[in-house]
């Protein structure tokens, strides 16, 4: 009978012992953190499609790698108390466990009872305050579930979740303590009537269009804000091109949405109007990210007017609320930038060299 | 600003009767207690006694050995002689074999006592965990009182002063009720009287429980004064329905979330509370633990039983 050496026993053994800790050692050195759909959202109720799981994926991904917030979504047919389960499932779920600092935050909506709620872990509590919450499901979730667009409700509150995230680190109120343990929630968070399918309300629809052409570029935008801050959503304003108020008209706004406008652009400087012909541009400091440029178009009534459709179409946001322009700068509009250069994504830079 | 200084200037604004600040006063210091006589593990003490009992037998099985001065061992005496049983055998049927067949088996019986007792240690912390986080949410919510009651009487007032102002059917017309009315007072002071007996109450109940509720029936006159408590401070925000400008306030509508959030969280951790003493009471029961229970002095703890509908959120609306 043959009997191996000792020493041949041992050497091959510990060869693949060592390619394989090698092997380890080199994947965790370039090991990268992708949650994966079924990991972030639990469609349980069958609200959501694979593509939409996809894009919330990829939102929640660009949150966490921006802000270490670990969201994750559920959506339960239970038909029960919504808060308790909310409880449960961020346990179940280990919510704050893709975090380094153990952020995390579940939205959980409820078909059956109707009810959507944001559960809010521990770590986030003195950031997203049971206030705040509240007002976001009900001033900005709420209105898309309405016109039963589940997954834009959601996308929008994570840009909501994302702005107060960026004012978060700006004034140093997250904890950045690391947590290498999972810690439940204590129930933080709101809980409110989802209104799924139920109808959407247009802010300000009762209220008369009374905001009409006053002037210059300027004023038109100047308008724009007031009827924003009077949180005036009607479709059917004298500010608006004829394309603007039709696709104003299919639009889902939010109150959170025209007060982010409002208090947003009250704080953006260096205002200037840029006019070529029948359009004007109403545009801020190049540095100023967040308070992207107007699109305006002269009517033949003379008035000029807010070109909202040609702004949709070419103007993007990050999810740090940055505007860039997704494709090339529009041609009816791009006199106004020719002292800017752009990016390959589309961010504006000073600079003459055009994109 | 502190709970104090509220609660006295709503008793200069006669929103409050000397005995109802009195009441809310003494109930709200009642902090939970942050520190707790927690029972320390049994390893220290098991320890010291393992390593006693081994020093013991240590020295039993080296006495209980022919101690006398070494030599070389003369193998002509100590083999054995036919019939005879020699000295090789002794030593070990002395001291070591007491050390082998008692001290093994001792020791196991320690650390398997040591593991059961330290694991219903763990289990009790627990318990104690999860019922100091139901205390500090129903302090959290008792917290909330002052604030309420001086931002509703604040607006009510000044709907009072403004509708003052306005003869009566166009006020009426103006917000759809009469102004500001006896009525309303009256329920206002009715609920502010309700608040602090039940808070009064409450924090009673609350400071006859040691480290954790063991008595059924306790626990039940605590849940129900909370229950009353709860009902009585949603009361008072419904008041508000009555008053557009109170309804509307950015004030009010934190607190009304911030009363939401509160009754959630102590909803989750009443939840948490009853898992953590089932699991404590069912570890206790089973065998052979409850030897261990019983001669470590555990007790059983008692339950929160929810009347149906007793976690149904407040519903509370951003209109």
């Amino acid at each position: 009978m043959h009997v191996p050496s000792a020493a041949g026993l041992s050497t091959v053994p510990l060869l693949l012992v060592l390619a394989a800790a090698f092997l380890v050692v080199a994947a965790g050195g370039v090991y990268v953190y992708r949650p994966s759909i079924s990991s972030v959202v639990e469609d349980d109720a069958g609200l959501i499609d694979p593509g939409q799981a996809e894009q919330l994926t990829t939102y929640c991904k660009a949150i966490l790698d921006a802000y270490d917030i670990d969201l994750r979504i559920a959506t339960s047919a239970d038909g029960r108390d919504v808060n308790l389960f909310a409880a449960r499932k961020f346990e179940a779920m280990k919510v704050g466990s893709h975090s380094h600092t153990g952020r995390g935050a579940l939205f959980v909506v409820d078909p059956a009872s109707d009810q959507v709620r944001l559960e809010v872990g521990r770590s986030l509590e003195g950031v997203y305050v049971d206030a705040f919450v509240k007002y976001i499901e009900e001033r900005q979730m709420v209105p898309f579930f309405q016109a039963d667009r589940v997954t834009d409700g959601i996308l929008a509150t994570i840009e909501l979740i994302a702005g107060r995230a960026k004012e978060a680190v700006e004034g140093k109120a997250f904890d950045p303590a690391r947590v290498t343990r999972f810690e439940k929630s204590t129930g933080a968070g709101a809980v409110s009537p989802a209104q799924i399918s139920a109808g959407y309300r247009r802010p300000g629809s009762g209220v008369k269009a009374d905001v009409v052409v006053p002037g210059g570029p300027l004023a038109v935008v100047d308008a724009y804000h007031r009827a924003m801050e009077a949180g005036n959503a009607r479709s059917d304003l004298d500010i608006y091109t004829p394309a603007t108020r039709e696709m104003m008209a299919r639009w889902v706004v939010t109150p959170a949405q025209m007060r982010n406008v409002a208090s947003t652009y009250r704080k953006c400087p260096n205002r200037r109007e840029k006019i070529g012909g029948d359009h004007a541009v109403v545009r801020y400091g190049v540095r100023q990210r967040q308070c992207s440029p107007y699109f305006l178009q002269r009517g033949q009534d003379g008035a000029w007017r807010l070109d909202l459709t040609q702004m949709s179409d070419t103007i993007g946001f990050n999810h740090r609320n940055e505007w860039h322009f997704s494709g090339p700068v529009p041609s009816g509009y791009s006199f106004a930038f020719d002292d800017w250069r752009f990016d390959q994504r589309g961010f504006p830079h000073p600079g003459r060299v055009g994109r | 600003m502190a709970y104090e200084e509220r609660i006295a200037r709503l008793q200069e604004q006669g929103v409050l009767t000397q005995a109802q600040a009195e009441r809310l006063a003494n109930s709200l210091s009642e902090k939970p207690r942050e520190e707790r006589d927690s029972r320390r593990p049994a390893g220290q003490y098991l320890l010291w006694t393992l390593v006693t009992g081994l020093l013991l037998l240590a020295l039993y099985a080296a006495v209980g050995t022919d101690s006398g001065p070494p030599q070389i061992q003369d193998v002509r005496t100590s083999l054995n002689q036919p019939q005879e049983i020699g000295d090789m055998g002794k030593a070990l049927t002395g001291g070591v074999s007491v050390a082998l067949f008692v001290g093994i088996p001792l020791l196991a019986l320690l650390i398997w006592f040591t593991w059961i007792y330290n694991s219903l240690v763990s289990r009790e912390e627990e318990v104690l965990k999860a019922w100091a986080q139901v205390e500090s949410n129903y302090q959290r919510r008792a917290d909330l009182i002052p604030n309420i009651l001086e931002t509703v009487q604040k607006y009510m007032r000044f709907e009072k002063e403004t509708l003052a102002g306005v003869v009566g059917e166009r006020a009426k017309a103006m917000t759809g009720r009469e102004p500001f009315g006896e009525q309303d007072a009256a329920a206002f002071r009715a609920t502010v009287e309700e608040i602090s007996k039940a808070q009064e109450a409450s924090a009673a109940e609350m400071k006859g429980i040691v480290r954790a509720p063991q008595d059924e029936a306790q626990l039940a006159r605590l849940y129900a004064a909370q229950q009353k408590l709860g009902s009585a401070m949603r009361r008072i925000l419904a008041i508000s329905e009555n008053y557009p400008v109170l309804r509307s306030a950015d004030q009010m509508l934190t607190l009304e979330a911030e009363l939401e959030g509160s009754e959630n969280r102590i909803n989750v951790a009443r939840m948490r509370f009853n898992e953590a003493a089932a699991e404590f009471n069912a570890s206790m029961r089973r065998m052979p633990a409850s030897l261990v229970a019983s001669t470590g002095g555990f007790t059983r703890k008692a339950y929160f039983q929810a009347d149906t509908g007793a976690n149904k959120a407040v519903k509370l609306e951003f209109e």
